[in-house]
């Protein structure tokens, strides 16, 4: 990794003592900055006590009663806890195998056209989905799985029955998954076209040269190019596995096919509506998934750094 | 240059392919805008594509428009979108720089507190009080501004495209004499134009699709942003079948009120889309 | 000349003392802020409640002015915690109290609110205190368990409580020979009849309509706690509750129910039953009924339909549940807060709402304005109902507060243009709205009243249901889908429901309810 793999020279303060003598202006520039993260991000963290109190709007987390724990056994011991758990990595873990690679093969497919208007157009209506709100793309969704839907009779080919498919457990994750590419795909692509514009054209001149054809000119020069990106953002995805957004869900699950797609989030969303705020409970609820998180962060990060020598630290 | 057939027939499929996802990604928005101008009778009834609007009536984007407020939302959120993509720009880069610097000793240090953020937050009520009562930044644009000026998520994409920079780039600069601020300036920024688009460009949607924090910090009604707006025309009151005319109507809004909402923004992406063309980097080094 | 001082003193003395009651005359208005919420029919024509008509006129009447506030549209929940939170409130706060964590007497007890006891009395509220007088069974409804009044209550005093039932197609009932449905079997018969002849789903009804009381009442149960005899009951663990399963399981092995029941759209619906495809359902007069019979006749189609009563089983002689609503709504209701320095003059002003004069205003607006007096009645101007610009809904929300929770009562004339009476010639609306209500008051015995649990005793309930509540949707449609067998499963769905808390839940709502018995 290319951490600052510093010269054996003098104490930690004297390093950094020097540091600051030669590199005064990153110090400086790194007051505003940490700042900001202080004020925004850290004072604001107080907050957190809530989940290890029976924190009650009235008295405030000063008055409230500290209750320890109690709000996470409570989650861990919740009748549906392993069921919500496994649906919701269960749909985060295909949606990183399926939805994550999409993008990128997008950005590579429209790195390999060479008609500039062409290439544009198509990137342009790609990203199109991502403008519309979640509500309006659910109803679509309804409508192209339902009887008769276009994708139902699309997916009767394959031996899919022509019925409502929103209704059987066993097609919400294609379903959902499926459709979350479509939404989010052109979207996502934008930061590996990006990361390709920054390729030099002479390597893909180099390339020819050797006698590469366009396949092995993508896989030699397009992917190392964007290899970090790739890391990077494979490795931000996997330290969000434990959270899958509510809204999305909650449009299109249903009785029957709770046992696949109840996540953790809905569940959150469901005991808000009693209309009593449980905040202690809810944000004990959301630092277990925000633990569950760093650590798969802090893994990926690690086996990261071993396997491909890039990682944020 | 000699085209062997293999290249033209991998050409073609994937002149295909895009043209397969770009019609599944065209889809939506043309349902969107039929569905805005569909009769609100037949629309809610409507099974299969929508290829033309199901009847024809303009009466959603006269209850938009016929609203004032609706002008003084865009104009809101203009200056919303300049300011915070402005100030998000400033302060992400700044922070991408130095967290893209090899030999920085608090590099590590700077990662873990960026990071930690990612995922503990103080939760709504007691930001909202601190806001309020110590900041005093409540029904204020500074509360809808500041709080999120560094998105740690971009700001780590941003730190990698620095990190793709060529050192011997750098390297002349610091020879030649430079501070690691010209560094940034001279160097680091130059070069990464893509990114900065890039950056812009989500950073400026994300302003322009956010109300949540409009909808809790702001007070003043002139003060809204144009998506609050825009939201108060669908959250009708559980009429539980009350209406007839306005839960129809509620149908079309949905549609009308994303054209409104998006139209302005398709305009922008063919500006940002000029800093993806290749070799950028190739000036920089020969210029 | 000491008896011209003494005249002139006396005289300066005199007007001195009169002064303050001149200057009283013309007073200042007594400064009121006031918080409520702001709906999307309302956000079309006004931006504050000072713009609108009723209240316009009520500053006039009680010399007050009133700042109102009002959080986003849709963000009243989130502000008002916020609010609560910041611990700054306005005079008077409109929210949903009853559902305050622990019930409107711990908003008191937590220095939110104020007990309106003191106030509760025929010389300052004498409209709300007789009204309540007169009608124990709504006084038992707004005051809290130990007798408190806390608010201003929104009653609703028309015939029309239920505003949603089921709709049968009149053609296919003719044809299938059945005159009238009053029983399961009569839907039974109709079904299969509509079946025999090509018709595809022919009971079209959602699950949200099937798990719930209306349906579980036609077989003398609710769908999970309702009052029988006086104490609070779990319909699973009642005896008719596997008839009222099995029944569906039927009627979905046989085809009759729409496969599809769980992912139902009311617009699927509403084409079902324009194609042709439906002869029985659920829904909402107007944006059900209505809807279906508007689009079908755009379309140049036949369509009859007609709302039946709520049937019942052969277990039973009467359905115990309709789908009224209690009288006493609880969807948002004004409440004075700890910060208003004047409550005496804002009890008076809002007790107003509650006598003729001021039912008139808040319902109809003006006279000769926005309703005319037509054989004594009120019946609305051409101003609410014929503007070029907006729907009557609209106008009633941005110029009265009729259409909304709102101190004071809701009158029969809203529903009857809601159901749209005026535009129904053949009167289906008016006779459908009229067979919805039939068993209202019989419902009103078993319905589940609005209990205010302890604030311990509400998280312990919510730990309970929210699991509960999952785990028995899904059970039951596991069962009608015939994924389970009734028989053999319902044994193990009852066990694990008493597992799951049950019978502690069943125990909280039967204490809360013994306090409010007492009431």
């Amino acid at each position: 990794m290319i951490n600052a793999n510093v010269k054996k020279g003098g104490s930690f303060l004297q390093r950094l003592r020097k540091e600051m003598r030669t590199h005064p202006t990153l110090y400086l520039l790194m007051i505003p900055f940490v700042l900001y993260y202080i004020l925004f991000d850290y004072v604001p963290m107080y907050g957190v006590a809530i989940a290890f109190q029976d924190y009650n709007v009235v008295k405030g987390i000063g008055g409230s009663d500290w209750v320890g724990i109690h709000h996470f056994e409570k989650f861990l011991n919740s009748y549906y806890f392993d069921r919500l758990v496994g649906n919701t990595l269960a749909i985060s873990l295909l949606s990183l195998i399926f939805s994550f690679p999409m993008p990128i093969l997008l950005a590579l497919s429209l790195n390999e056209v060479r008609s500039n208007s062409f290439r544009r157009t198509i990137q342009t209506l790609s990203y199109l989905p991502h403008f519309i709100s979640t509500v309006v793309v659910c109803g679509i969704i309804r409508i192209f799985f339902d009887k008769d839907g276009i994708m139902t009779q699309v997916l009767t080919l394959f031996g899919i029955p022509n019925r409502n498919l929103l209704v059987y457990p066993q097609y919400f994750r294609g379903i959902y998954i499926g459709t979350g590419i479509w939404q989010s795909m052109g979207w996502s692509s934008i930061i590996y076209i990006a990361a390709l514009s920054g390729v030099s054209p002479e390597l893909y001149e180099a390339a020819t040269i050797d006698g590469a054809g366009r396949f092995q000119k993508m896989w030699h020069v397009s992917i190392p190019a964007i290899l970090p990106t790739i890391v990077t953002m494979f490795i931000l995805n996997c330290g969000r596995l434990m959270s899958v957004g509510y809204e999305k869900i909650m449009l299109l699950y249903n009785e029957n096919t709770y046992k696949t797609a109840d996540v953790i989030s809905t569940y959150v969303y469901r005991y808000g509506l009693g209309g009593s705020f449980e905040y202690s409970y809810t944000t004990a609820i959301s630092i277990f998934t925000s633990i569950v998180n760093v650590v798969l962060l802090t893994c990926s990060n690690f086996l990261s750094n071993k396997l491909s020598g890039y990682g944020l630290w | 240059m000699k085209i062997t057939r293999g290249d033209r027939a991998f050409g073609i499929i994937n002149g295909l392919f895009l043209i397969l996802i770009a019609a599944a990604c065209l889809y939506p928005i043309i349902h969107v805008i039929n569905g805005s101008f569909s009769d609100p009778l037949l629309l809610q009834s409507h099974t299969g594509l929508l290829l033309t609007p199901d009847g024809f009536t303009t009466k959603a984007y006269e209850v938009v428009f016929k609203r004032g407020d609706i002008y003084t939302g865009y104009c809101n959120t203009i200056f919303l979108v300049l300011c915070g993509t402005a100030i998000n720009l400033v302060m992400t880069s700044c922070g991408a720089f130095l967290l893209s610097r090899q030999k920085f000793i608090p590099k590590n240090f700077l990662m873990l507190m960026v990071v930690i953020t990612m995922y503990f937050s103080g939760g709504l009520i007691p930001t909202f009080l601190l806001y309020k009562n110590t900041y005093h930044i409540y029904n204020s644009y500074l509360a809808l501004l500041l709080p999120g000026a560094i998105s740690s998520w971009n700001l780590i994409v941003m730190r990698t495209s620095f990190q793709g920079i060529p050192r011997e780039l750098e390297e002349s600069a610091y020879i030649d004499g430079a501070n690691d601020f010209v560094v940034l300036i001279r160097v680091i920024l130059p070069l990464s134009t893509a990114t900065i688009a890039v950056m812009a460009l989500f950073y400026g949607v994300s302003h322009w699709n956010s109300w949540f924090a409009a909808m809790i910090y702001l007070k003043d009604r002139s003060k809204y942003p144009l998506q609050l707006f825009l939201r108060e025309m669908l959250v009708l009151q559980d009429g539980a079948g009350v209406t007839t005319e306005e839960e129809m109507l509620a149908e079309n809004l949905k549609y009308a009120t994303i054209v409104v909402a998006t139209v302005p923004i398709l305009f922008i992406y063919p500006f940002i889309q000029r800093y993806f063309v290749k070799g950028v980097m190739v000036g920089a080094l020969k210029g | 000349m000491t008896k011209r001082y003494v005249a002139l003193i006396l005289a300066l003395v005199l007007s001195l003392t009169l002064l303050p009651a001149a200057v009283a005359e013309a007073a200042e208005p007594e400064k009121i802020s006031y918080w409520a919420d702001m709906n999307a029919n309302m956000a079309q024509t006004i931006s504050n409640l000072d713009e609108n008509l009723t209240w316009q006129k009520m500053q006039e009447i009680f010399n007050v002015d009133i700042a109102f506030d009002h959080p986003a549209v849709g963000a009243a929940a989130e502000t008002f915690n916020l609010m609560i939170a910041g611990r700054e409130f306005p005079d008077v706060i409109e929210y949903a109290w009853n559902s305050y964590n622990g019930g409107p007497e711990k908003a008191i007890s937590d220095e939110i609110i104020i007990d309106l006891t003191p106030y509760f009395t025929p010389e300052i509220m004498p409209n709300l205190y007789a009204y309540l007088q007169e009608n124990p069974n709504i006084r038992k409804q707004v005051l809290t368990d130990s007798g408190v009044l806390y608010c201003f209550p929104c009653i609703n005093i028309s015939p029309y409580k239920s505003t949603s039932g089921y709709i049968a197609n009149t053609d296919m009932m003719a044809a299938a020979g059945v005159e009238e449905i009053l029983t399961i079997a009569d839907v039974d018969k109709l079904a299969r009849y509509a079946q025999s002849q090509g018709v595809e789903t022919p009971i079209n009804i959602s699950s949200g309509n099937i798990l719930k009381d209306t349906a579980a009442g036609a077989f003398g149960v609710g769908y999970s706690w309702y009052i029988d005899d006086g104490e609070v009951k779990f319909g699973p663990f009642e005896e008719n509750y596997k008839a009222y399963i099995k029944q569906y399981a039927q009627w979905y092995q046989d085809g009759l129910l729409n496969p599809d029941f769980v992912a139902l759209t009311n617009g699927q619906i509403i084409s079902s039953l324009v194609e042709g495809n439906t002869a029985f359902t659920f829904g909402y007069m107007a944006s059900c009924m209505n809807t279906a019979r508007t689009t079908a006749k755009s379309q140049g189609k036949t369509l009859n339909l007609l709302g039946v009563q709520y049937p019942h089983s052969e277990l039973v002689e009467k359905p115990i549940f309709t789908g009224r609503g209690w009288d006493f709504s609880t969807t948002t209701n004004a409440a004075i807060t700890v910060a208003c320095k004047n409550p005496e003059l804002v009890c008076r002003m809002m007790d107003y709402f509650y006598g003729e004069e001021g039912n008139l205003l808040k319902n109809f607006g003006v006279e000769g304005y926005t309703y005319n007096m037509v054989d004594g009645k009120p019946v609305y101007s051409d101003v609410i109902m014929n503007d070029p610009d907006h729907s009557w809904r609209v106008k009633m929300a941005g110029m009265l507060r009729c259409d909304v929770a709102f101190p004071g009562f809701i009158v029969e004339q809203f529903h009857e243009i809601s159901f749209g009476f005026a535009d129904d010639a053949e009167g289906i609306s008016a006779q459908t709205a009229a067979t919805w209500q039939l068993y209202n008051d019989y419902c009103a015995n078993y319905k589940f009243p609005q209990l205010t649990p302890t604030e311990d005793e509400s998280d312990a309930l919510a730990d309970i249901t929210v699991s509960l509540n999952t785990f028995m949707k899904e059970s039951i449609v596991a069962m009608i889908m015939g994924l389970e067998d009734v028989d053999t499963f319902y044994d193990t769905f009852v066990e694990e429901c008493k597992n799951m808390g049950a019978e502690e839940a069943l125990e909280i709502y039967n204490a809360a309810y013994q306090r409010y018995l007492s009431r």
